[in-house]
């Protein structure tokens, strides 16, 4: 009459280690796919705040810069002088006022002058310097557009996966308690919390700081057409 | 990458270090407390269910309280105390004290059994004593100075070496016949024990939840002399219900019922032993038995 294996319940059940919910653990409890996502939304995250802090500066001092020259020059009283003097600054209004000028020299070099053909090719020509300046501006607009748009995604995918491998271990191990679901579920998670953690900041930062470029357009634009009126009114004496 | 695009990749980064730093040490850290896990101890490895009781050397009476008699002066004539009582005649030696002189005849009867019984007598203290103390001139005949006669009354009882008698009433010690109401062993009962709860563990699935392992059904469960299980399984009790799992109390109980259910008939339980299982009350089941 023998009895195998019996007792063996006597085992005390293991894993019943304090509970930490720091950071470093929860990384370095989770599966690599997941460490994978996490990591990448983390190199995000940073990118993300570089280029807030990179763009905000920039957008701020081009601004500046920009209403210094454009008040300059609607003091300056010597135009060509002004522009002999300030017209290679790197700057949004410069390269439209040089790009202005150096169109409106071509044209009045010719010898059959004609005053439509030249408006059009100044406007044409100080659009494009203008929408160069833009574009060059918000170069890194779209990376934060991206980053706010898909970085939940990629922690959901992280933690979706989290929770499927955690569930293939649950059932492996036939024990269905809370104390042994919950610390996979946790870590799970923490990929979309960074995942979130990246997003929000990137969405703010791109309304926010392409409506600056928006504004700063708008002035550029307004900055054009004033000199598109004033080479025009020079076209006609 | 120009100046101020580096001047901002090494601000966030710092920044974020800085943040997951103190995450990391804890500043904003959530201690979470786990409640006390309990305690599974009490391990008792039985290998197989015990077909005899072992605990014949003990005694299954309780020792009589032994009380000093007083110690009173030198009594010449005391009574032997008991270890020089021959075994096999227990009624012949407590001779009242007032026939205290003992007469030859009366001791003679085993004349030899007195020296070979103190050497068996674990405490020593008396036989010392009992050597100490030479025999007076009093002595009524010359064998009863080789006899350890004991002038002085002893501190210990008469009936000290109760328990450790070899040659016990055969009461106390029955042979097991089947169907007997046999009295069981430590170890034999823990045995039966292991056996039935191995024989129901296939069956049986404790519900699941929070606070679900603390749950303990106690059953009443009467079986027949095969195994199998006779009347209704009652609910005797149940243990360990708190707010959290009082909704799984019901499923627990129902559950415990089954698996009895579906492990009857028990086998192999010892025959013998019929009495110990025939009302097994209380069954206990909880979280341990499930593992």
């Amino acid at each position: 009459m023998t009895l195998p294996a019996i007792l063996a319940a006597a085992v005390p059940p293991s894993g019943a280690g304090p509970i930490t919910l720091s950071p470093i653990e929860l990384f370095l409890q989770a599966d690599i796919v997941v460490k994978v996502v996490m990591i990448g939304l983390l190199l995000a995250s940073v990118w993300t705040w570089a280029i807030i802090v990179s763009f905000s500066g920039r957008l701020g001092k081009t601004r500046k810069r920009c209403e210094e020259f454009e008040r300059a020059f609607w003091q300056a009283q010597d135009m060509d002088a002004f522009v002999k003097e300030r017209g290679k600054e790197d700057q949004p209004s410069a390269q439209i006022l040089a790009a202005g000028i150096a169109e409106w020299r071509r044209s009045t070099a010719q010898r059959a002058m004609k005053p439509e053909g030249t408006r059009d090719r100044l406007a044409t020509a100080m659009g494009s310097a203008l929408a160069g300046a833009i574009d060059k501006l918000s170069d890194r607009l779209n990376i934060l557009a991206t980053i706010g748009s898909v970085a939940p995604f990629v922690g959901l995918f992280g933690t979706v996966w989290g929770i499927m491998r955690s569930f293939t271990a649950i059932a492996g191990e036939q024990n269905t308690s809370l104390a042994v679901v919950a610390p996979g579920i946790a870590e799970a998670l923490f990929a979309t919390a960074i995942g979130l953690f990246a997003a929000i900041p990137a969405v703010i930062a791109y309304n926010r700081l392409s409506h600056g470029v928006n504004r700063l357009e708008s002035r550029l634009q307004r900055f054009a057409d004033g000199l598109y009126t004033t080479f025009s009114r020079e076209l006609e004496a | 990458m120009d100046r101020s695009e580096r001047l901002g990749l090494g601000l966030s980064t710092a920044g974020h270090v800085l943040l997951f730093g103190a995450l990391s040490l804890g500043l904003l850290q959530t201690s979470v407390t786990m409640p006390p896990r309990q305690q599974t101890i009490e391990v008792s490895l039985a290998d197989s269910v015990a077909l005899e009781s072992r605990t014949t050397q003990q005694s299954t009476q309780t020792p009589e309280t032994a009380t000093a008699p007083e110690i009173g002066p030198m009594e010449p004539d005391a009574a032997p105390p008991e270890p020089a009582e021959p075994a096999p005649a227990p009624l012949a030696p407590p001779a009242p004290p007032v026939e205290a002189p003992p007469k030859p005849k009366a001791v003679q009867p085993a004349p030899p059994k007195p020296r070979e019984t103190p050497s068996k007598v674990p405490p020593k203290a008396s036989t010392k004593e009992a050597v100490k103390a030479p025999a007076p001139k009093a002595s009524p005949s010359p064998k009863a100075t080789s006899k350890p006669a004991p002038q002085r009354a002893s501190r210990l009882g008469r009936d000290f070496l109760k328990g450790l008698d070899s040659d016990a009433p055969p009461s106390r010690n029955p042979a097991p016949t089947a169907g007997s109401s046999a009295p069981m062993g430590a170890v034999a009962a823990r045995a039966l024990n292991a056996e039935i709860n191995r024989q129901i563990r296939p069956y049986w699935r404790p519900p699941s939840g929070a606070d679900a392992d603390r749950l303990v059904t106690l059953l009443s469960v009467h079986l027949d002399a095969s195994g199998n299980v006779v009347g209704r399984v009652e609910v005797v009790g149940q243990e360990g219900i708190t707010p959290s799992n009082r909704a799984q109390a019901a499923l627990h109980a129902e559950r415990a019922v089954q698996a009895v259910m579906r492990a009857s008939p028990f086998r192999n339980l010892p025959p013998e032993y019929y009495d110990q299982w025939k009302w097994l009350k209380p069954l206990r089941f909880d979280a341990r038995l499930a593992q």
